[in-house]
């Protein structure tokens, strides 16, 4: 492996990941010589790269144009604050469940490469390859202790709301509100 | 090849003397697992808040969960018999390695959910924390958990070097699918030598 190669991955996969709801700057990018590495840190290093290609284009895979109609939202009875959350908690959980697979594969390699990488230029690649992949989940925690403040009788609405089960694009959603 | 109880060991000696690292937290490694009434304590004497707070202690519940797990994965009852490995007609010299990484797929297999749990939480924790004395938390505590996975890629390694009759009679075995106690395993097949 090639430094040049992995900066190609890393820009690779950088924008397809959560681009309705972040940026992530990726500069200065890391550039290691991967063959100086000992061979468990190699094979685990390896691992990952393949782990992060297949991520991104899983995370591309689940993209979707669908957008919610007002007059669907307009049936939960929310409030616009309410309705922000709601869309919020719901298109990053559907994410979630449609990378689900690839997102836990990723994860336990960069887990396993956090606990026995040794060169300070590989962590640093590890660790800006997790927060562009997990910064997602970050917000996830926060969006979801925001819904579960919400009275039941809403949440219990949205879990029933069919056209909140499946992906659709918070952009586009949201948009028709401006 | 030099696998032995000893091996593993040293290899968790390595572990624990890089956990060693996190002076401001060396008592809560040492508590570790906790029992579930003193969480709350400990959460409070971290001082965190928020969403921190919240990622802290879903770090700590699924560190729990797993090393939990990996007691009772390891406490399985089931122990091969030296007649088992020989009907694999292959090399005794190989037992030894073949023991190691199957053993290390099945406990792969057994702590997997529990595994993948605690892993999201550390890629979420890292992301999460900015202070230096929680990252050296976190980081301890996933050098306690992933770093057995250093050890598996080892075993992977020297399996992988083996002759191919000798692989394949490996993973046809349905015997050496389920989970067992690898050290009495290994007490039980070389014992006879």
């Amino acid at each position: 492996m090639k430094p040049l190669l992995l900066v190609l991955i890393l820009f690779a996969f950088a924008p397809q990941t959560n681009a309705e709801t972040m940026s992530v700057n990726l500069t200065p990018t890391i550039e290691y010589p991967v063959e100086q590495l000992e061979p468990v840190q190699k094979t685990l290093f390896s691992e990952l790269l393949n782990s992060v290609t297949q991520l991104g284009d899983r995370k591309a895979a689940c993209e979707n144009a669908r957008v919610i109609t007002p007059k669907q939202l307009h049936s939960l009875n929310i409030t616009p604050q309410q309705r922000g959350i709601v869309l919020s908690y719901f298109y990053i959980h559907q994410k979630r469940e449609c990378e689900a697979e690839e997102y836990g594969e990723f994860a336990r390699l960069v887990a396993a490469n956090l606990a026995v990488q040794k060169q300070s230029g590989v962590l640093r690649f590890v660790n800006a390859l997790n927060t562009v992949s997990s910064s997602v989940y970050f917000d996830y925690v926060e969006t979801e202790l925001e819904f579960n403040q919400l009275p039941e009788s809403v949440r219990n609405k949205t879990y029933q709301a069919e056209f909140l089960q499946h992906p659709f694009s918070l952009m586009h959603t949201l948009e028709q509100f401006e | 090849m030099n696998l032995s109880p000893a091996f593993l060991v040293a290899g968790f000696i390595v572990n624990m003397s890089t956990a060693s690292a996190t002076p401001d937290y060396q008592n809560v490694l040492n508590q570790l697992p906790l029992p579930p009434n003193e969480l709350t304590t400990l959460l409070h004497d971290l001082a965190l808040h928020g969403l921190e707070q919240h990622a802290m202690a879903e770090l700590i519940k699924g560190y729990n969960r797993l090393h939990n797990k990996r007691i009772e994965c390891a406490n399985v009852a089931t122990v091969l018999k030296r007649s088992q490995l020989d009907s694999l007609k292959m090399d005794v010299e190989y037992y030894t390695t073949v023991l190691f990484y199957v053993d290390g797929l099945n406990k792969n297999q057994c702590e997997s959910a529990e595994f993948g749990a605690f892993t999201r939480t550390v890629a979420i924790n890292y992301v999460m924390h900015k202070s230096p004395r929680e990252l050296k938390l976190v980081k301890a505590m996933n050098v306690l958990s992933s770093g057995r996975y250093a050890n598996f890629i080892e075993f992977e390694a020297e399996f992988n070097a083996l002759p191919e009759t000798v692989k394949t009679a490996t993973l046809k075995a349905d015997f050496l699918r389920d989970n067992f106690n690898l050290f009495q395993s290994l007490e039980q097949v070389h014992g006879h030598e």
